[in-house]
């Protein structure tokens, strides 16, 4: 996987670089807005990790013109602005993820593998959360390698916390992702989907848990 | 005391100027009256003088003879002493007279008129004519005198005239000219009011707002100006504040960002993660300043509507891994009404966001921090931690105030939620939670009526 990175500072560029190599990423460093432009025309990159505040132009002047093309690279914005209003500049401005400097070498990697593991890309088809693993192609769950059939309602809400590990995910998400428009959803439908798939995992001593915030969603973690 | 009124002092000034001339103006119509009473009483006199002096005749003898018509004598008797009449012959002596003295005057020329008081400073006035005939080879002097009280005849002369020529007018003439003056000055200050009314709407956030410059008072355009200037200049320092703490952000994160990454790819990770975790507490000192230097900045926009149970839910979902890896969870309660004020989510989202960091550190392993949303409308923040002796109640918001056994933050956390509270209107304080523990609650503005129909 090829990434373009434009930061204009250097050390820091040296470093992304250096733990994207660790993280299978291969990164190309530009450190001005005119010189990464350049670059993203003429080489095919799968993501473009872009940092704001460049010397030549504003970051958001370069996410707009990268989006004014038909160009649909995954753009993750790498930023020291963390006002509200950047934020949505920068997502209104065609960008698909941002990070916070500073950040932690693996976030970035995670959050790059999440964005090349949409519909059009290759990477990420196996999502693993401690012994947990599911094949997002074939639907197959296996834990500590033993394979464990599950419904397909827990499945889906399964591969939901798993692909944002770590993370809450809200009631109303996984209530979206698991029934259509036109199922009638009864008020504890999500609760019960999530005991049952609870009850699942612990029978088969698997690494993770999933954590019930009242209120506010379910978190998976290991 | 109150401010003096431009209004009042105008109007006060220009009723003094109007009583000031009207008083000039017949005051000198009084002079110029009396001047006229003399010279027309003057001539009288000489005329009388000349008729008496006509009935002079000198009969062959030598002696002269004096013989007035009747009416004519008539006349001066009747007058009750107020008129007389005295004829001298050349060597001054008395030869006729109405029967009273009169002054003994030493002619000096054919005709002169003159005055005197008989009675010193007393109310008597005397005015006198005296002529000079010649009859029969001889020089007679006749004098008509003439008593009166100066100073009243021309008192009255002067208030009949004041009423007969219309001074009265200068009664409405004052009437009309204060209504005048009145609605000039109300007219006048109206575009100030106007001018006051944008200006009072002028606070931190808005910033932009200028005073117009159309329709306003020549006099006052350089008040206007200097105002707008002023503003400009304001202005100015707010943007350039508003930069520096962008640019803080960058020059101070960025760094961070080169440590961080620095430690991530070193070998020995039991090290790399205890560093990890002092550079994610700078970080956090860096974000909570920045978070009160854009507030002081007035960078941030405080006019969103903001529903306190999405902050509430966003708040908790973010520092849920938190808690989770402590062993410790977060549960939000809230009603099935939108708790709505007006303020920036942004904002509301970091004093919230250090309300429940705070009560995950203080909580015991096993337990929660609940967080309760309210539409008075208020958030509070539960834990079932020591809880805050009320000694130091208020210590707590104060900067960089930490209590001993706490560790790790920098102090500003409530001190930064004070602040933010304070900006958007609302309070934080604190209290036991029932059952124990530390209950923070915030209390925000409400929304107001109008926020229904935004929904």
């Amino acid at each position: 996987m090829r990434i373009l990175l434009i930061e204009d500072h250097k050390r820091l560029a040296e470093l992304v670089v250096r733990g994207l190599a660790e993280a299978g990423f291969r990164a190309d460093a530009f450190a001005t807005a005119d010189d990464g432009l350049a670059a993203a025309k003429t080489v095919g990159y799968d993501a473009i990790v872009l940092d704001l505040g460049l010397p030549d132009r504003d970051g958001l002047d370069v996410l707009r013109e990268l989006r004014a093309g038909a160009d649909a690279t995954p753009i993750l914005i790498l930023t020291a602005r963390d006002g509200i209003d950047d934020r949505v500049a920068g997502l209104d401005g065609g960008a698909d993820d941002y990070v916070l400097k500073p950040f932690a070498m693996k976030e970035l990697a995670a959050r790059l593998r999440a964005l090349l593991r949409r519909p059009d890309a290759v990477l990420g088809k196996m999502l693993s959360v401690g012994n947990i693993v599911l094949d997002t192609v074939s639907r197959q769950v296996k834990v500590d390698g033993r394979a464990l059939a599950i419904p397909p309602r827990e499945l889906e809400t399964l591969e939901l916390l798993m692909r944002r590990a770590g993370q809450v995910v809200s009631r109303r998400a996984i209530e979206d992702r698991v029934y259509g428009f036109s199922d009638e959803v009864q008020p504890n439908a999500v609760e019960a989907v999530i005991s049952r798939l609870r009850k699942r995992l612990t029978g088969q001593n698997a690494g993770a848990e999933i954590h019930t915030m009242r209120g506010v969603g379910y978190l998976l973690a290991e | 005391m109150a401010e003096p009124s431009l209004q009042r002092r105008i109007i006060l000034r220009l009723a003094l100027a109007t009583m000031v001339a009207i008083v000039v103006g017949y005051g000198w119509l009084y002079l110029k009256a009396g001047a006229t009473e003399a010279a027309l009483r003057n001539r009288t006199l000489v005329e009388q003088a000349h008729d008496i002096a006509r009935h002079l005749a000198v009969a062959s003898d030598g002696t002269a003879t004096l013989k007035l018509p009747p009416p004519l004598a008539e006349a001066y008797d009747e007058s009750h002493g107020a008129y007389h009449f005295a004829v001298r012959d050349d060597r001054g002596r008395l030869v006729f007279s109405s029967g009273r003295q009169v002054s003994p005057l030493q002619p000096s020329q054919a005709t002169q008129t003159y005055d005197y008081d008989p009675d010193g400073p007393g109310p008597l006035h005397v005015f006198g004519a005296a002529v000079q005939t010649t009859v029969g080879g001889r020089t007679f002097t006749t004098q008509v005198e003439m008593t009166g009280s100066h100073d009243q005849y021309l008192a009255e002369s002067a208030t009949e005239e004041f009423l007969i020529d219309g001074g009265w007018l200068g009664i409405p003439f004052l009437v009309v000219l204060l209504t005048i003056s009145i609605l000039t000055v109300r007219g006048t200050l109206a575009p100030l009011e106007r001018l006051s009314r944008l200006a009072a709407d002028i606070a931190p956030g808005k910033t932009s707002i200028r005073l117009p410059e159309i329709d306003v008072p020549r006099e006052v355009m350089p008040l206007v100006r200097a105002v707008n200037s002023a503003l400009d200049r304001l202005d100015e320092g707010f943007r350039r504040q508003r930069e520096f703490t962008a640019n803080a952000a960058h020059q101070l994160r960025t760094p961070l960002a080169v440590l961080a990454a620095n430690i991530d790819t070193m070998p020995d990770k039991a090290a790399a993660k205890q560093l990890r975790t002092d550079v994610d507490a700078m970080a956090r000192i860096v974000s909570q300043l920045l978070v009160v230097a854009r507030l002081e900045a007035t960078a941030v926009p405080l006019d969103e509507l903001v529903d306190l149970r999405a902050v509430a839910t966003q708040a908790a979902a973010s520092l849920g891994p938190l808690a989770i890896r402590a062993g410790k969870t977060i549960e939000v309660e809230s009603g099935d009404q939108p708790a709505f004020t007006r303020g920036s989510a942004w904002v509301i989202l970091n004093a919230l966001g250090n309300l429940i960091e705070n009560a995950v550190a203080h909580t015991p392993a096993g337990t929660a921090v609940t967080v309760r949303v309210t539409d008075q409308p208020t958030i509070e923040v539960r834990d079932s931690g020591p809880g805050v002796p009320p000694a130091l109640r208020d210590k707590v918001f104060e900067r960089f105030w930490r209590s001993e056994q706490s560790s790790g933050g920098a102090g500003l956390g409530l001190a930064i939620v004070k602040r933010i509270m304070e900006v958007l209107g609302g309070s934080v304080s604190v209290a036991d939670a029932p059952g124990g523990g530390a209950l923070f609650a915030l209390r925000f503005p409400p929304a107001g009526p109008q926020a229904g129909a935004h929904i």
